[in-house]
């Protein structure tokens, strides 16, 4: 059998489906009869779940000025929508809690991947771009494709890191060249079968050619440079040493003045820490 | 020309424009070589940011190299180099973020 991005989403049973807590949640959420306490009870049927969202909730990625301290409180302060994506970021590592860490430290790949949410968000703010809480999902989601790869090719991952390591190429460029897919592709097909919207289907699958997405240009966009960010700023690692080339069509696209990158990055250095325990601490 | 946030105002730099209070009370004027003193009235009194010369003029000039010039940073601009070489370095946004990334690392560091 020929590997495309699309067997190595239907070869891994585990992960093809998404947990049905954010099933149930997101159901609910669709339901205009449902209200906050029914949203509540259904998640704090799901102890870390709840535990890490109200960590966050109480983290200075929100920098709420009173304790939040029930479910029902943080849905009425951050939104039912919002509270959905925070859901699914969270939900997303323990369906990945089985990737072996040799080849890719998990630690250091979770890191990158909730920098890259941060940044994505932040600069979304700057943007006063709606709901940017689906930015911080975005980020969280960007690089599981490669997990999906470690999980059933960790070979062909392997010696594609050596080879970055080796020849300073690009790891992504190097999937392809390999494989004639990379990891965004594998990423994109895995959400695909999640059934996930394209606003989050397109980010991830185009988040290193960011000019090729069709419909969802301004989040592509937004993902690829606070991807882009994140590696120049070495928070964490999901693999790639280098930082990848800046599409610049995809700058012009955000609109964004240069000099904002050092507010972005004084933001990033304040919430990093705090967002991280959020993942680290036991429930 | 640049604008540079309080925490970022450094004894030595020229001011370029006149730094005002909230009230609009001129509190330093253009060409002024900034002191510890300076900064701490600007915090003070509120000031969140100033225009400051840029490289090239003056005194700004001879503290960046000399702070630039010592071995750890030289060793911390090589890394960054290093992962830098798939980028493009006449660009902007990413002439910037190898200057901010330079400064965080230096300050990671202190």
């Amino acid at each position: 059998m020929t590997i495309s991005a699309e067997t190595l989403v239907n070869v891994s049973p585990d992960i093809s489906s998404l947990p049905t807590i954010f099933h149930q949640i997101n159901q609910a959420v669709e339901d205009p009869e449902i209200t906050f306490s029914e949203i509540a009870r259904i998640i704090s049927g799901d102890p870390s779940l709840s535990g890490r969202l109200l960590r966050l909730a109480n983290s200075s990625f929100y920098g709420f000025s009173s304790k939040i301290e029930t479910i029902s409180h943080a849905i009425t302060i951050i939104g039912m929508g919002q509270l959905r994506d925070l859901v699914l970021a969270t939900t997303v590592v323990r369906q990945f809690k089985n990737v072996p860490g040799s080849i890719i430290d998990m630690e250091s790949f979770w890191k990158h991947s909730v920098a890259c949410g941060l940044t994505a968000r932040i600069i979304a703010v700057y943007k006063k771009e709606f709901n940017s809480e689906r930015y911080y999902v975005l980020g969280m989601l960007h690089d599981l494709g490669r997990l999906l790869m470690l999980l059933n090719i960790p070979d062909v991952v392997k010696d594609s890191l050596d080879s970055c390591a080796n020849d300073k190429k690009l790891l992504y460029k190097i999937e392809k060249e390999t494989l004639d897919f990379d990891h965004a592709e594998v990423g994109g097909e895995l959400l695909k079968k999640w059934n996930l919207p394209a606003s989050l289907i397109e980010p991830v699958r185009y988040h290193h050619n960011p000019s090729v997405a069709r419909q969802f240009q301004m989040e592509t966009s937004i993902v690829h440079t606070a991807d882009l960010i994140v590696h120049a700023l070495e928070l964490g690692n999901s693999g790639d040493s280098f930082v990848p080339p800046l599409d610049p069509k995809a700058w012009e696209k955000i609109q964004m003045p240069s000099s904002m990158i050092s507010h972005i990055v004084d933001q990033v250095n304040v919430q990093f820490p705090d967002v991280v325990r959020t993942f680290s601490e036991n429930s | 020309m640049q604008k540079l946030k309080l925490v970022d105002l450094k004894q030595g730099m020229v001011l370029a424009q006149k730094v005002k209070d909230q009230n609009g009370r001129t509190l330093l004027l253009p060409e002024t070589a900034l002191s510890d003193k300076n900064i701490r009235v600007f915090k003070a009194w509120g000031i969140s940011e100033a225009f400051v010369k840029s490289p090239g003029d003056g005194p700004i000039r001879k503290m960046e190299e000399a702070v630039s010039g010592t071995e750890e940073n030289k060793e911390f601009e090589k890394e960054l180099i290093e992962i830098f070489i798939h980028t493009d370095p006449r660009h902007p946004a990413i002439k910037e973020l190898f200057s901010v990334c330079l400064k965080n690392k230096r300050a990671s560091n202190i």
